[in-house]
């Protein structure tokens, strides 16, 4: 069972990597406009700075 | 409790290094200069005055091109005397800001006018001789960092902080998660002695864990309590805070003292469903007051720009004025403009409510969110993005959103008087509860604060009343503002304008009156024949009517104004116009002439017709009543509202057109000011219903207004509400609407009240746990709303 003194910290570790990732996204804007990136693709030129 | 740092006069966070002038210390040379700024205008009692300091300094932003002309085309309008633009501002946090930002720029040279809209985050200026940038940089300093007013950009604050709720909300949900991993063993095992280590372990695990994600998702509710407190107000937000702090440290107390229990897998899993009936409010609450978006939306996200000869596409906030677009079947159409090359059919109904397709050619107008049907045309662009008539009615919404009803300010005042209560009732179950230990103590004390709703109350009264709004325009009935809705019901008399209001202010015809021995085909014929040339009204009217096949060859037209016209039809001559214009040319029989004078006692305009000799007959054409003005006149009556027909028109035209209603009462002859006169003399709640124009002293003069939009009238100003289909039946939708908010206002804080005198009792019993009210508190938020939506389903 000693192990576990290895595993839990592990796992928190693990936990804790998990969480930074999903903020980075959400801080850099990943999760921002779902709508036009739609349509983004088939725009020809850059639309005015939001 | 430790003692707390010193904070910065102006943001309100911690000082690290003191900048200190006079007796100020601010934590950075920003918020002095915001300071400095606020204190030259004159605007220090904003420090006194508002909610709560903002807790975030001024930031430097990347510049705009603010004075960049190219920049400025999309959304800085041109005036007679000046310049006037909306722009849209990021850290708005308390109506102190509103007053603020107007002192601070109304002091500037050149400006001529500041205005917040605070529930958009916008301020609209109007200025002259100055270059923008200056204003925009003074508003960084300040702390309000603006941007243009883009359709698109309505959404930034909102969104910004729904990424903040977000990231909160799935920390919270794994925090959840992993506390449960780590709490399992000690509910479900049972520890040797010797293994005290193992349950150390995981108890200072779950500490760990638990201890950074509760304060982070307590953030929010700190912020709200905090900047409460300082004005000695309690909100919501300190009873969930206090609730969670008081859990948080018992537990960690716990951990030192070797308690059995500890709560912190209750302390996070309490915060996620809490995080979660937050974001599911601000989601619904978005969808509910997303009107203004949806109409936005409705622009489309694709533009077809044609230049130097090649299709471009784009997105539509890219079009400027004279582009030349070209608009294919099943597009929306992306701006306002003309119709160049092509023609099509367009579905206007989300502008007119009629479904109908509209035909439209070169020369014609097209509306920016339109649907096109089936052609292929080519339009130049006259107005896009923020100027379109699209936006314009997106700006008129917002406008209601800013007139607070008088119900709603009630229930501001009873939420703060229901948290003093709360807290005592909390602090008393605490007290007494002691005796059973205080383990029980605290957990009752908790949930007694957590499951009190004065969000209920807070948000029954907003919900109904922007619902109902909603729910109107989807009838196609602008609330412009929020009061009109709440009064409307109140309504015992309604005063209405005639013409294009009760009619629809067309001439069209309404007999014909064939001579002895001709039949009605040789009227209509001759007649059309007669008026082909001419684009007069009457004329018009009488092409429209007759609707027979044949034409006859018709030539060598002659107009005399004021009498009538003349032609020669199919070999003969004919003769069109006032009876006794054709008098003078054909005997008229008596019969003919009797029903002359008939048809001028209804107020109709009579046109005679002859041809080769021979009186043919006479044409009545009068001012086509509204289809629906009787039914909605008969509706009105039978709910017991005093109906008056209000009109400039002289009596006999007006009483024609009222006998035909059902109208008793009719005032004629009036001048605006004397409709005006008439509306404010009212002894009972008065509603005014106008086409515009020469109406607004008398819509703006009423208990409430309602105006027919018949055109592209701006004076809709004046009035509280407007109807944006030409039809009558929008006063009845109206009422009806503004009927089912009250109801469901009434509803909402009803179930408010029964909700809290059960759960309450339910908690000081003992009966409701922290983590049951955790549940049952945001539900009943939640119910609140759905409730509300009711309002919008109905309508739908």
């Amino acid at each position: 069972m000693e192990i576990l003194f290895v595993m839990v910290p592990v796992m928190l570790l693990i936990m804790g990597l998990l969480v930074g990732f999903f903020l980075w996204a959400v801080r850099s804007g990943q999760m921002e406009d779902l709508e036009s990136q739609k349509y983004r693709i088939l725009w020809e030129q850059d639309s005015p700075k939001p | 409790m430790i003692a707390a740092p010193p904070v910065c006069h102006h943001c309100g966070l911690p000082i690290e290094r003191a900048v200190r002038r006079g007796d100020w210390a601010f934590c950075c040379s920003a918020c002095d200069l915001a300071h400095q700024i606020i204190q030259e205008a004159g605007g220090e009692a904003y420090y006194q005055f508002r909610e709560r300091a903002p807790l975030a300094r001024p930031q430097t932003t990347d510049p705009l091109p603010w004075d960049d002309p190219a920049f400025q085309a999309a959304f800085v309008r041109t005036t007679p005397d000046g310049h006037e633009v909306d722009l849209i501002l990021d850290g708005l946090h308390c109506p102190a800001c509103i007053w603020v930002i107007e002192k601070v720029l109304g002091r500037v040279k050149g400006v001529q006018e500041v205005k917040v809209h605070y529930t958009a985050s916008r301020l609209h200026l109007s200025y002259r001789d100055l270059p923008l940038s200056h204003l925009t940089r003074t508003l960084e300093q300040l702390g309000y960092s603006p941007s243009p007013y883009n359709p698109a950009n309505l959404e930034a604050p909102a969104r910004r902080q729904d990424q903040a709720m977000l990231a909160r909300l799935v920390t919270a949900g794994f925090g959840t998660l992993a506390l449960m991993f780590l709490t399992e063993p000690i509910y479900f095992s049972q520890f040797a002695p010797e293994e005290i280590h193992l349950r150390r372990l995981f108890e200072w695990s779950q500490a760990l864990v638990a201890t950074p994600i509760a304060w982070y998702s307590i953030w929010p509710f700190l912020k709200g309590a905090w900047t409460g407190l300082k004005v000695r107000t309690f909100t919501m937000d300190f009873t969930v805070t206090l609730g969670a702090f008081v859990t948080w440290l018992y537990s960690t107390i716990g951990l030192f003292t070797n308690r059995e229990h500890l709560y912190f897998d209750s302390l996070v899993m309490f915060l996620f469903l809490i995080l979660l009936g937050r974001t599911l409010e601000a989601r619904a609450k978005r969808q509910a007051f997303s009107t203004s978006e949806q109409l936005l939306k409705l622009g489309g996200l694709l533009a077809r720009r044609i230049q130097a000869g090649e299709t471009q596409l784009i997105s539509p906030l890219s079009l400027a004025p004279g582009d030349l677009v070209e608009l294919l079947p099943g597009d929306k159409v992306p701006a306002d403009g003309i119709i160049e090359t092509g023609d099509t059919r367009l579905n206007e109904s989300m502008l007119t409510g009629e479904a109908r397709p509209v035909h439209r050619r070169p020369g014609d107008p097209v509306t920016a969110g339109t649907h096109n049907l089936d052609g292929t045309v080519r339009f130049r662009v006259t107005r896009s993005g923020g100027a379109t008539t699209l936006a314009q009615i997106v700006r008129l919404v917002e406008e209601s959103d800013s007139h607070k009803a008088p119900i709603q300010r009630l229930a501001d005042q009873v939420s703060h008087v229901f948290v003093w209560i709360i807290l005592a009732i909390a602090s008393l179950t605490f007290l007494f509860t002691l005796s059973q230990g205080l383990d029980t103590a605290v957990t009752r004390a908790v949930a007694v604060l957590i499951v009190t709703c004065p969000c209920a109350l807070g948000l029954a009264i907003p919900a109904a009343l922007v619902l109902g709004t909603s729910a109107a325009i989807q009838r196609g009935v602008l609330i412009k503002k929020g009061e009109a809705l709440e009064t409307l019901p109140r309504i015992a008399r309604v005063y209405l304008d005639k013409t294009g209001t009760l009619t629809t202010g067309q001439m069209t015809v309404q007999a014909w009156h064939p001579a002895p021995g001709v039949s009605v085909c040789t009227l209509k014929e001759t007649a059309k024949a007669l008026e082909s040339g001419s684009e007069h009204p009457l004329a018009v009217a009488i092409r429209q009517a007759a609707d027979t096949g044949t034409d006859l060859p018709t030539s060598g037209f002659q107009a005399f104004p004021g009498l009538g016209v003349t032609a020669e039809v199919a070999g003969s001559k004919g003769w069109a116009g006032n009876l006794n214009f054709v008098k003078q040319h054909v005997p008229v029989p008596d019969a003919s002439a009797l029903e002359a004078l008939h048809e001028n006692r209804l107020g109709h305009t009579v046109v005679a017709i002859a041809h080769a000799g021979h009186f043919l007959g006479l044409v009545a054409i009068g001012d086509r009543i509204r289809p629906d003005a009787r039914d909605v006149v008969k509706n009105l009556r039978e709910q017991g509202i005093e109906l008056a027909m209000v009109t400039g028109d002289t009596p006999a035209a007006a009483w024609a057109i009222a006998r035909e209603l059902g109208i008793t009462t009719v005032h004629a002859g009036l001048l605006p000011q004397d409709k005006q006169k008439l509306v404010a003399e009212s002894d009972l709640p008065v509603a005014f219903v106008g086409d515009g124009l020469n109406d607004a002293p008398a819509l703006a003069a009423a208990t409430v207004g309602l105006a027919v939009a018949s055109g592209n009238d701006l004076s809709q100003d004046a009035a509280g509400i407007v109807l944006l289909q030409p039809r009558l039946q929008g006063l009845a939708d109206a009422l009806a609407v503004a009927r089912a908010t009250r109801r469901i206002i009434r509803q909402n804080l009803g179930w408010a009240l029964i909700y809290n005198m059960i759960a309450i009792p339910m908690a000081v019993m003992g009966w409701v746990t922290p983590l049951m009210a955790a549940v049952i508190m945001p539900l009943s938020s939640l119910v609140v709303i759905a409730n509300a939506l009711k309002l919008k389903w109905r309508a739908a």
